[in-house]
């Protein structure tokens, strides 16, 4: 057995690399390695979903880092490491071939824990936002299945959370995965099911509007303005929104940052639209 | 039409309330989003309520009583850090035990089906699978249980000490005090009963699938490799990567499994009185005679025992120095109400 093991250090191909994943010694590099080149490895997901032990490894990488999070107590480096082992989970959700499985054995609910954080050092915004990015790359497809697992184990508040604290750059990646869960019909109904639901996700939106008035960004409020319309599809979301959408949605505020999106720049028309006509009559939001 | 196409979905959503799925949708609720005053779940819970306390470690606990707090005596305070954890886990020990156990279960048997499909020594499987499905359920209950048992505990010490003392600054201060120095050992002893449970659970998952497995193994030859999702990507794995029985695997591919015994120290542990974490103490006596093929120069029950007893207390006890809970405090009073009005999906959803 010792004897396949192969001796030839030089050779840090993918396969050796997702081999040191195994060996506690091996594994810090390992992990910086392969999360650098996992663009330039050729099908690395299958690898790192097959082979033997490596997804257990990566799990003990994510639970070991548990007891830093409350107080909260996690070093610049093991939150380097943890997000590498991130990384490489992401390119696993990624992959189409892998993407199922790793659903089916429920991994991605290990993150879980990392969004429910609430300190602002770089270390936890790090750590949100590359448990975001598995997530995000998991609703990149559109799959029924996916959005269903994320509603039925809570994603929603904890997106709202980061949409709420985060950074910029953590607060698109969490607007990113609501737009994609409202824009499955499963998702628009669950938000829209109920006035406190559809208004928890109106406001925490509409907070993030008035923000961006100080800190524009095009990339994160294109994602808000998609969210706002998917929502006014719904005819009781519409009717709410009537009342409760920003002013500075409608008052030309943001016409400088749209000026080279045009794409965006239609969604905010139709939503106005939208607004204007089905908001005028039928029952609302309670 | 909107209306057929949500007909599609609809099924998966649908199935009789016995189902996993079903069990999942209610047992996957973060735990600090079901408030112990909501009605009960509708879904069968998997372990009831007592058996659930029968199984938190009877040793002698012993709380952590600062000497600043003087003015009831250190055995009063014990007497009530007592009831008050008592209560508290009561409380809140049901959906965190039923949400890890569910998911490290499910996580469990999915990845030792995928490794060990080719290993026929079941003592060696259920070895393995017993030490991932004891750290997975055990650190995520620990992990989840913090911010609701804090909660919990808070207010049940509050009106205990209430009783006794009218000064209410000092009880708000002896409250924040008893929890700092208290909180992990709550986490501790939850920790220890969502090990146990799916430690109890896990064989059950696995055996039936896993013989399927074999069975058709068996039948197939060499066309099983590209007979079942489990397989058909391993085509493109090259053969070191490959799952094979523990004599072929190499040093560190027979480790990997036997690393979760010391993956998840719980800092706290050793405040319940336990020198180990609750996976190699549980797995430890379950199974002490089992033939330990995933280790070879591994481990006999004593060796499970961590080599530096004591860093955990003293850990502890600085990280709580450093870093006080009031905001922890606030910010879950600040986001309770966006939490609670996302109760996982019902059948109203769809």
């Amino acid at each position: 057995a010792a004897a396949q093991e192969p001796n030839d250090r030089k050779m840090a191909s993918a396969e050796q690399l997702v081999l040191d994943l195994c060996d506690r010694e091996l594994r810090e590099n390992a992990l910086l390695e392969l999360s650098k080149k996992r663009e330039i490895f050729q099908d690395l997901a299958p690898l790192l979903w097959h082979s033997f032990g490596t997804i257990a490894a990566l799990l003990q990488e994510i639970v070991s880092i548990y007891p830093a999070l409350s107080p909260p107590t996690l070093s610049p480096g093991a939150s380097n490491r943890v997000c590498n082992a991130l990384a490489l989970l992401q390119c696993v959700a990624s992959h189409p071939d892998t993407r199922l499985p790793f659903l089916h054995a429920h991994v991605p609910l290990f993150l879980y824990p990392f969004l429910n954080t609430f300190s602002k050092t770089r270390p936890f915004e790090y750590l949100r936002l590359t448990s975001l990015g598995v997530i995000g790359a998991l609703v990149k497809v559109d799959d029924t299945e996916v959005i269903s697992f994320l509603l039925q184990t809570e994603i929603i508040p904890l997106c709202l959370r980061t949409m709420e604290m985060g950074s910029e750059l953590s607060k698109t990646v969490a607007t990113f995965i609501v737009q994609k869960i409202l824009l499955d019909d499963i998702g628009l109904r669950y938000v829209c099911a109920t006035a406190e639901r559809f208004y928890a996700v109106g406001s925490v939106l509409g907070n993030m509007v008035i923000s961006l008035a100080d800190q524009p960004s095009t990339r994160l409020l294109k994602h808000i303005i998609r969210c706002y319309l998917r929502l006014s599809d719904n005819p009781r979301a519409c009717v709410a929104l009537h009342n409760c959408l920003p002013d500075m949605l409608k008052d030309g505020t943001f016409n400088v940052s749209l000026r080279d999106d045009p794409a965006t720049r239609r969604w905010l028309q139709q939503l106005l639209h939208n607004v204007t006509v089905g908001g005028m009559g039928g029952p609302g939001m309670g | 039409s909107l209306p057929n196409m949500l007909n599609q979905y609809a099924p998966p959503l649908r199935l009789p309330p016995n189902s996993m799925v079903e069990d999942d949708k209610v047992a996957l609720i973060m735990p600090d989003q079901v408030s112990p005053s909501q009605t009960p779940s509708p879904s069968p819970a998997l372990f009831t309520l007592s058996q659930l306390i029968a199984a938190i470690p009877c040793a002698d606990i012993y709380f952590r009583i600062n000497e600043k707090l003087s003015s009831l005596g250190s055995l009063q305070y014990s007497k009530i850090m007592d009831v008050a954890l008592d209560k508290a886990i009561k409380e809140i020990i049901g959906p965190v035990i039923q949400r890890s156990v569910t998911i490290a279960t499910r996580t469990t048997k999915e990845l030792i089906i995928k490794d060990l499909a080719m290993e026929s020594d079941d003592s060696a499987v259920s070895r393995a699978a017993h030490l991932m499905v004891g750290t997975l359920a055990g650190s995520l209950a620990h992990v989840t249980s913090k911010e609701p048992l804090r909660v919990a505990l808070s207010s049940h010490l509050r009106s205990l000490i209430q009783n006794l003392n009218n000064n209410s600054e000092s009880t708000e201060q002896i409250v924040h005090i008893l929890i700092n120095d208290n909180l992990d050992l709550g986490c501790a002893l939850i920790e220890t009963v969502a090990t146990r449970k799916a430690i109890e659970m896990i064989d059950g998952e696995i055996k039936q699938p896993l013989s399927q497995l074999r069975r058709q193994k068996e039948l197939l030859g060499s066309g099983y490799y590209d007979a079942f999702p489990y397989t058909q990507g391993l085509a493109r794995v090259p053969d070191a990567l490959r799952p094979k029985p523990a004599g072929l695997l190499c040093a560190t591919q027979q480790r990997v499994y036997e690393d979760f015994i010391t993956v998840w120290h719980s800092q706290s542990s050793q405040n319940a009185g336990a020198t180990t974490s609750a996976t190699a103490m549980a797995v430890a006596q379950g199974n002490s005679s089992v033939p330990r093929l995933y280790s070879p120069n591994l481990v006999q029950p004593a060796d499970l025992v961590p080599e530096e007893p004591d860093h955990g207390t003293t850990q502890v006890l600085s990280v709580s120095a450093q870093f006080g809970t009031s905001d922890t405090f606030s910010q879950v009073a600040g986001t309770t109400s966006i939490t609670s009005v996302f109760p996982s999906m019902s059948s109203d959803d769809v």
